[in-house]
């Protein structure tokens, strides 16, 4: 009897140890899966400020980019911080310098103030919490 | 001064030979990231060594280099314990003559950086230009490398920050240091410490390519004394201190 | 030879319950600490970009060096061929693995990224001596857990004596790495030694040995179980031997440094000159933890009443943290000679000048509760295996 006590108090502890992994775990979430979820449209969200050609609106095939930013830009951003290698496309900075526009009042808000923020949006509905921004500008330079 | 790579020191050495039993488990990951292809821009190269000669005989009591580095990395120019300081202006006097000298202290960027060595993750690392840095998305917050820097030179992020610059990202939880301005050097431009020391009129900092023997602080170097601080450690520090 | 038999703790008592609530709300105030600090940051300690390793540090190293030494106990057995303290190995690989559980927490929820542990699972950086003790500290869970199963697995029986030298070899590896973390670390002149390896291994002998007499003795504590006075007697022995070998290594560390002109400012520093570890040096690490329990622990009478050993044990544990503190605390306190010789006139960075440290109510916290974690990870597994050695009286006791 007691014995099985000490079980359930014992796997209640690994709960608890559990949770706080959950709690303390903010990053590293699969991002790839928001782009097609059926149920998100991307038509609220404000116009980037210019389109990458005549024929093409972002740096990747739309399907290609809400896919795979995730991946591109952290390919990008270990090119840029070990090897010093910029301008390419796949910048955090790129991406935050065409999309993040003014809102109906005019002002630029950071991610922190915004909930309306372009990355915050899509993150948001698909509940993965991105750590970029402890760090990282969220407004235009 | 021997100032080549191949002068590694014995710690080093001894450090490099426990490790090989090891990393052969680790060198294909290593090796595939090294050998990624540049999409745009060239990655940097061992050909340059960037370095810096600090003339203390010119370094005035003033401190644009300080505030210039907090304006353009986004830094507090609070001073207190928890503050990150990435520059700072030192007073020293030399006991048995009584000379006193003002100089900037930052990241020496040594050529064998101890952070680097004792860093867990690999998140400090040098770059193939000499330049001392810390991938802050791999950065665990130890401290190990706070503990193991003979020069103070680097600071832990205590609180959460905001309003942090496009060019230098910052936050809670890591360790940084001086980038030597890795942003603008990388842009062909000169660390922002230098550039206003320069428009102060003072001139105590030259910045330059050690290994372009033409280059003006080479040509200096190689014509006037200079020392490194803590030389007995050998790091080999890429900043070096005229004038103490 | 006879064979020993197990049981498990007693556990319908209050006394029981009670220390177990006790040690779960000490973990959830860990916990707690661990997410306060997580969310504002390690501003809410007494950390700061000079003394960047704290409290927290001085819990989780002792924790682990207490780990490795605790299952000395089941290596004289095997390599020694003691059988007085076979019975008692079990407990002392369960401890082993349970303190060490209990140290790695705290340093991993000291981190400034937690979050990231993943990251220090998947990125290695060989030249790092903290990467190896990753791997030296989860080689050591391992082996000790395979130890154990050995020893409780009648089938595995032969083999055990094979994985217990495996594993004390594999120990003294493992603190010589703990060692090792401030030994590598040339820039500050209190570390940069390879004195520190040994001292370590002696101070984990000290630390296990000790928490292991208190442990035992209270695992018997109103039980059903008597102590053998005998085993406990050898044990406050060795005990007091390490210590008497870990001051003699304190007295060779001090004395390097003060046959070098240019090292003669660390001896000042902690012998004479350096104020509040000046003081915990003589009065805390010295006296109360070496001169203190070293008399109880000789004494022709006191020597050999339960409650002085227990006394002796406390002081030993105490001393030690406080010995914990002047190395580490200390020894980052110590000013840096970043400039050869020149004496600061002015620094916003505190160069040249000793750092202050108050540590907080967070750190302590934190501390403590990964000591209560690795008490509980003991506790529940002393309830609910076959660790306890039954009533070892003196006539199953091969003599010698």
């Amino acid at each position: 009897m007691a014995t099985r006590t000490l079980w359930l108090v014992g796997l209640g502890l690994l709960g608890l140890l559990a949770g706080m992994a959950v709690l303390f775990n903010s990053s590293n979430a699969d991002e790839a899966s928001t782009g097609n979820s059926p149920y998100f449209s991307p038509a609220g969200l404000p116009n980037a400020k210019a389109m990458v050609s005549a024929t093409q609106a972002c740096v990747e095939p739309l399907e290609v980019i809400r896919r795979q930013h995730g991946q591109l830009m952290q390919h990008q951003r270990d090119d840029t911080v070990h090897q010093g290698i910029r301008g390419s496309q796949h910048s955090l900075k790129g991406c935050i310098n065409c999309h993040v526009t003014p809102n109906a009042q005019g002002q630029t808000l950071s991610i922190h103030d915004d909930p309306q923020h372009f990355c915050s949006v899509c993150h948001q509905f698909a509940a993965v919490k991105i750590d970029c921004f402890q760090c990282h500008a969220s407004t235009p330079e | 001064m021997s100032e080549t790579h191949a002068d590694a020191t014995p710690r080093r050495q001894f450090l490099k030979y426990a490790a090989g039993v090891l990393s052969v488990t680790v060198a294909p990951s290593v090796l595939l990231h090294t050998f990624a292809t540049a999409e745009s821009s060239e990655p940097v190269s061992a050909q340059r060594r960037w370095g810096l000669l600090i003339d203390t005989s010119k370094c005035a009591n003033c401190s644009a280099c300080v505030t210039a580095c907090q304006q353009e990395n986004g830094l507090s120019s609070e001073v207190n314990d928890t503050v990150a300081q990435w520059i700072r202006k030192v007073e020293l006097q030399q006991p048995d003559t009584g000379k006193v000298t003002s100089l900037p202290m930052l990241c020496q960027h040594c050529q064998q950086p101890p952070c680097v060595d004792v860093c867990p993750t690999g998140a400090s690392f040098q770059r193939a230009d000499g330049i001392v840095l810390v991938d802050k998305h791999i950065c665990i917050g130890c401290r190990y490398c706070m503990m193991a820097c003979p020069y103070k030179a680097r600071s832990f992020i205590h609180e959460p920050l905001t309003e942090q610059k496009a060019h230098a990202p910052r936050g809670k939880g890591t360790v940084e240091s001086c980038t030597l301005c890795v942003h603008r050097v990388d842009a062909g431009e000169l660390p922002a410490c230098v550039s206003a020391c320069g428009e102060s009129g003072n001139k105590a900092m030259l910045f330059g390519d050690l290994n372009d023997a033409n280059s003006p602080i080479a040509q200096r170097l190689k014509t006037e004394a200079s020392t490194a601080l803590r030389a007995d450690l050998r790091l080999q520090p890429n900043v070096r201190y005229q004038g103490i | 030879m006879s064979s020993v038999t197990y049981h498990k703790l007693a556990g319908q008592s209050v006394r029981f319950y009670a220390l177990l609530l006790l040690l779960a709300s000490m973990l959830g105030g860990g916990l707690f600490s661990a997410w306060q600090m997580e969310h504002h940051g390690h501003i809410i300690t007494g950390m700061n970009n000079h003394i960047v390793w704290g409290m927290p540090h001085i819990f989780a190293i002792f924790l682990i060096l207490a780990a490795s030494g605790v299952l000395n106990v089941a290596s004289v057995s095997v390599i020694f061929g003691k059988e007085i303290y076979k019975p008692l190995s079990r407990l002392s690989g369960l401890l082993a693995i349970s303190l060490l559980i209990g140290g790695l927490s705290i340093l991993v929820l000291d981190l400034g990224r937690p979050d990231r542990l993943i990251v220090a699972m998947t990125h290695y950086n060989f030249t790092s001596i903290f990467t190896w003790n990753i791997l030296l500290y989860n080689g050591f869970i391992a082996i000790v857990l395979v130890y154990l199963w050995f020893m409780m697995e009648r089938r595995m029986q032969p083999y055990y004596p094979l994985a217990g030298k495996i594993a004390f070899v594999w120990r003294l590896v493992l603190t010589t790495g703990t060692g090792s973390i401030f030994g590598f670390l040339i820039a500050r002149e209190p570390y940069g030694t390879a004195l520190l390896a040994p001292l370590f291994i002696a101070l984990s002998l000290v630390f296990g040995k000790a928490v292991f007499l208190l442990i035992l003795m209270s695992s018997c504590y109103g039980g059903q179980r008597e102590l053998n006075q005998r085993v406990i007697i050898r044990l406050k022995n060795l005990l007091a031997m390490f210590s008497v070998t870990a001051l003699y290594l304190v007295v060779v560390y001090f004395l390097t440094f003060a046959y070098f002109e240019e090292q003669r400012g660390v001896v000042r520093f902690f012998l004479f000159e350096g104020g509040v570890y000046t003081a915990l040096f003589w009065l805390g690490q010295i006296g109360l933890g070496v001169l203190l329990p070293l008399f109880l622990l000789y004494h022709p009478r006191l020597g050999q009443q339960l409650r002085v050993i227990t006394l002796a044990s406390v002081c030993i544990v105490v001393g030690g943290l406080i010995q914990l503190y002047v190395l580490i605390i200390g020894g980052q306190a110590f000013p840096l000679d970043t400039f050869s010789g020149m004496q600061v006139l002015s620094s916003s960075f505190g160069d040249g000048q000793v750092h202050a440290y108050s540590p907080s109510l967070w750190e302590l916290s934190l501390g403590a509760g990964g000591v209560a974690l690795a008490l509980l990870i003991a506790l529940l597994a002393m309830r609910i295996f076959d660790i306890l050695p039954a009533c070892v009286s003196e006539e199953q006791i091969p003599t010698f």
